[in-house]
């Protein structure tokens, strides 16, 4: 799969043109929100939890603040968060399979069995556990959630190269003395891309609702707004009670159409690779 | 009506293109019949359209009738819904698959999976575990083969439980699709022999289906060739192999391997057959014929070409065929 | 059952639980300064923290410190919690029924609705209703459960008041009978179990559709409906079996995700499990429950991977002859 290929598969299709459309307009609120932003999000005024409203379209918080302008610049946060972390996570995720899937033996035995503890081992105990012994801030939370979810993609690149060891055009290459690095350069990791890069976009789906969970949970960086701190506003501040619905929906639905987008992405390319999955209809 | 299966005129189309372009064919009774042809050329999809098996998107035209022993008037399969194709498929006309190797469900024993059969279309308490040892012993197993697992057969096992399973509730018509191409040399003769034994002890018809004409010469009584969705060449087995009245034919022939002939490796028949649904214009056959001429563009007719057999050659019958290096002019029209 | 690949797999399981109790010891030990749990005493003085110290044997080599470690834990002592001052295991032991009822609901209801319209979808692959439970299941599966569970109080405990907020039994509410009581539990379980459902339920489907969508294309298939087998039977008898296998390796993986669905629905919905207890401990800082509910959601999930290949075992029987 080239560049190009993948470039048109988004346009393409109706999946890819929805996620394209809906990463784009959030990757630009992610640059912009602080300066499209009617006001300063942590600015509280009287006007305690008010429904939608001329001057405030999706209302006000429970310190009066405006929920439009918190959901824009919280976008920053969710975005950094989850393509930082993806990006750790799959730079590692396919370091190990690299490593594991093409020396093999000892290598891949400890590993392996690395790998397999960290795939076992609850990832959102884990994430709450280091980042409540680390101080919470935005860059422990990228390492936190990229450290605790490449098991998946070490997996999954493992087995590709497996496979790819043993086709003839590595064989040869081996059989010719080129050394492993440059056989990893040029033989196993131009064949390992697409997957790698399938998965990375499926990861930053779980980076973002991890993010949005550990924040929700207060273990975000107090300093920041996100999504999941907006969440947790509103449920410690019994919006919900209140039926304060302009309050917590919001939030809630801006993570679900990010994570959406991002997971059809993501899945259209695991079917390209993997045409076991499939999700559309025969065309 | 005289013939067990009578198909005419069927059509089998798929998004707008023909894939079998109207072929009529007859089974008498007790006969077997070998439908040959290059992969691609409607065999198998003129099974399934017997079956009434088509997938979706697929459209099937003209009339099969089918008059198993006994029956006052033939079924017509063409006009069954498919709860009524669910009463003949099997009691009067099965099928063995091809790809032995999945054609039997992984995590069902195999004596669950002939019982559910037999249970299905002679009602429970037939006997069906009875029946089960029986048609295993017919195919030549043993009768724990029935505790096993289709993943701890060999290739022809499975494919002899394949064709206990097609006789399991005595139809008059058995359609083997490729039923030897999984299998090794010497498993597919034993399974050959196994499918000619049981038709003349039960008495039933076969449709032999088969891309290798070197099977069927041994099995079958006479052989219809497709190519491109039509009937190119019909008539008696051992005329067709000896005097061949279309040209395809002949090649088909002649890349046989011939053990202890004359000549070493035959001459591979040039280019590939046409797409399903795309044949050209004229002859389909035209383009890789090294005998054709300017009246090859018009499509020939399946017409006589001596007793009991049609050809669908302009210039059949062919009374001597010219030697080739002559005639090679026309292979590049 | 293959005693040999049983005992491979519990040894397994037994080496990977080891690794995490280790990995615990070194997460909380060495990563976090356990002064750390200390200072939250108000105004303790150095003296008094040097005798908690020497309490804790935090003041011995790190080595013994791991020996009394894994000591304790085979005792199932995991210590004390620093805001209730009750033994941790005490605590994890009244939570846990809790847990598991919710968990088991929710994952029993999720697997068989997940299932189902997996199958509905498969067998009208490209119709209206495949598109309908596809589009469905992707938007439950894109959100977070929390956020669900909050719309979910919104529209049924606030705006249709039918169903409680939160808690497992009305407060200071007498029952006069275990009936009446279970019956008050279930209304406080529907909720947060729907919430756990609906989490779960998009994983399952797909996996299931795609599954199924696969098997339906199988020569087997195939040949089954040849024999003039019902299409419902095909799908039921034959299909459906074999397209359980994936669901049952896959959502293994995805044990992990139940974990974290019991721990923010839990919090959500006030619901006194594991979760709850761990979203306490989180805002206490209470290390030691903290560490302990690590311990026990690991241990759960091990135990759950080791239940889904005997499960597998079962129901493969190329398996079970290899």
């Amino acid at each position: 799969m080239s560049g190009r290929q993948a470039l048109r598969l988004l346009v393409d299709t109706w999946r890819g043109r929805f996620g394209l459309a809906v990463l784009g307009l959030t990757v630009f609120v992610a640059i912009f929100g602080n300066v499209i932003a009617p006001y300063d999000p942590t600015a509280s005024s009287l006007d305690v939890l008010q429904p939608p409203s001329f001057d405030h379209w999706l209302g006000t918080t429970e310190s009066g603040e405006d929920v439009f302008s918190q959901l824009l610049v919280g976008t920053r946060t969710s975005v950094v968060i989850g393509f930082a972390a993806a990006l750790i996570s799959a730079l590692l995720g396919s370091a190990v399979g690299i490593a594991s899937g093409y020396f093999g033996g000892w290598t891949d035995r400890i590993l392996d069995s690395f790998e397999n503890w960290f795939l076992v081992i609850p990832t959102l105990p884990l994430m709450i556990v280091l980042a409540r012994l680390l101080d919470p801030s935005l860059w422990v939370l990228v390492a936190v959630i990229g450290l605790t979810s490449w098991a998946g993609t070490g997996r999954i690149v493992r087995a590709q190269v497996m496979t790819l060891r043993e086709r003839a055009f590595v064989e040869r290459a081996r059989a010719l003395g080129a050394s492993d690095f440059y056989i990893i350069k040029t033989h196993v990791l131009p064949n390992t891309l697409p997957l790698i890069f399938a998965n990375t976009v499926l990861i930053i789906a779980v980076a973002i609702l991890s993010e949005a969970a550990l924040s929700f949970l207060g273990l975000g960086d107090p300093s920041r707004i996100s999504w999941g701190s907006m969440l947790e506003n509103a449920f410690g501040s019994g919006a919900p009670s209140a039926g304060a619905w302009w309050y917590v929906i919001p939030p809630g639905l801006c993570i679900t159409v990010l994570v959406l987008a991002v997971t059809l992405i993501g899945f259209l390319y695991e079917e390209i690779i993997n045409p076991r999955l499939i999700l559309d209809r025969e065309s | 009506m005289r013939n067990v299966l009578e198909i005419r005129d069927l059509r089998v189309s798929h998004r707008g293109k023909d894939i079998v372009s109207g072929i009529d064919l007859n089974l008498a009774r007790g006969e077997s019949l070998g439908l040959a042809g290059e992969s691609g050329c409607g065999k198998t999809t003129t099974a399934l359209a017997v079956m009434k098996l088509l997938p979706e998107g697929f459209r099937q035209e003209g009339s099969i009738a089918l008059a198993p022993e006994g029956s006052d008037e033939p079924i017509r399969i063409d006009r069954r819904t498919e709860a009524g194709m669910r009463v003949v498929r099997w009691r009067h006309v099965s099928m063995v698959f091809q790809g032995a190797m999945n054609s039997l469900d992984p995590v069902k024993k195999i004596g669950f999976q002939l019982e559910e059969v037999i249970n299905l279309h002679e009602g429970r308490s037939s006997g069906a575990r009875q029946r089960v040892e029986e048609l295993l012993d017919l195919v030549g197993l043993t009768a724990a083969v029935a505790r096993r697992y289709p993943h701890q057969l060999s290739g022809g096992q499975k494919q002899r439980v394949m064709i206990a399973l097609a006789l399991a509730c005595g139809p008059s018509v058995v359609i083997a699709d490729e039923p030897t191409t999984a299998l090794d040399v010497v498993m597919q003769a034993q399974v050959l022999q196994l499918l000619e034994r049981l038709r003349e002890e039960l008495g039933l018809a076969l449709v032999l289906i088969s891309h290798d004409l070197g099977v069927m010469a041994e099995t079958c009584d006479r052989i219809a060739i497709m190519y491109a969705g039509r009937i190119v060449e019909t008539g008696p087995m051992d005329l067709v192999i000896s005097d061949p009245q279309h040209p395809y034919t002949k090649h088909l022939l002649e890349s046989l391997p011939v053990i202890g002939g004359e000549r070493g490796l035959a001459p591979p028949i040039p280019g590939g057959p046409p797409a399903p649904g795309d044949p050209p214009e004229g002859c389909a056959f035209r383009p890789r014929c090294p005998y054709s001429d300017e009246i090859c563009f018009q499509p020939p007719d399946l017409a006589e070409a001596g007793p009991d057999r049609l050809a669908a050659c302009h210039f059949s019958p062919w009374s001597k065929w010219p030697v080739l290096s002559d005639a090679s002019k026309g292979a590049n029209p | 059952m293959n005693a040999r690949w049983l005992s491979g797999k519990v040894a397994a399981a037994v080496f990977t639980l080891l690794f995490v109790i280790v990995f615990n010891f070194f997460l909380f030990r060495v990563m976090g300064d356990p002064t750390e749990q200390l200072a939250r005493l108000p105004r303790a003085t150095p003296e008094e923290i040097d005798k908690l110290r020497g309490q804790y044997g935090l003041d011995r080599p790190l080595m013994g410190q791991f020996a009394d470690y894994m000591g304790d834990t085979a005792r199932l002592d995991l210590g004390t919690s620093q805001r209730s001052r009750r033994d941790v295991v005490d605590e994890i032991w009244d939570a846990l029924p809790w847990t598991l009822l919710l968990v088991g609901t929710g994952t029993l209801i999720a697997t068989l609705l997940g299932t189902w319209m997996g199958v509905k979808a498969a067998t009208r692959r490209g119709k209206k209703t495949d598109d309908a439970l596809l589009g469905f299941n992707l938007f439950t599966y894109a959100s977070p459960e929390y956020w669900i569970g909050i719309l979910l109080i919104l529209v049924f405990a606030v705006w249709l008041p039918i169903l409680p907020s939160g808690l497992q039994v009305t407060p200071g509410a007498q029952f006069n009978s275990a009936f009446a009581e279970i019956l008050d539990v279930a209304k406080h379980l529907i909720l947060p179990a729907t919430a756990m459902t609906l989490m779960l339920l998009g994983q399952y489907f797909l996996i299931m559709r795609s599954s199924m969508v696969d098997i339906l294309t199988e020569d087997f298939i195939t040949v089954k409906r040849a024999t003039g087998m019902r299409w419902d039977r095909v799908v039921n008898r034959h299909a459906v079996p074999n397209a359980l296998l994936p669901l049952v390796t896959l959502s293994a993986i995805q044990f992990g995700s139940v974990v974290a669905g019991a721990i923010t629905i839990e919090t959500i919905f006030s619901w006194p499990g594991l979760g709850e207890l761990t979203f306490q401990a989180i805002n206490d800082k209470d290390f030691p429950v903290l560490q302990g509910t690590f311990l026990i959601f690991s241990f759960g999930v091990i135990l759950a991977n080791l239940l889904a290949d005997c499960l597998y075992f079962y129901l493969d029987p190329r398996v079970q002859s290899k």
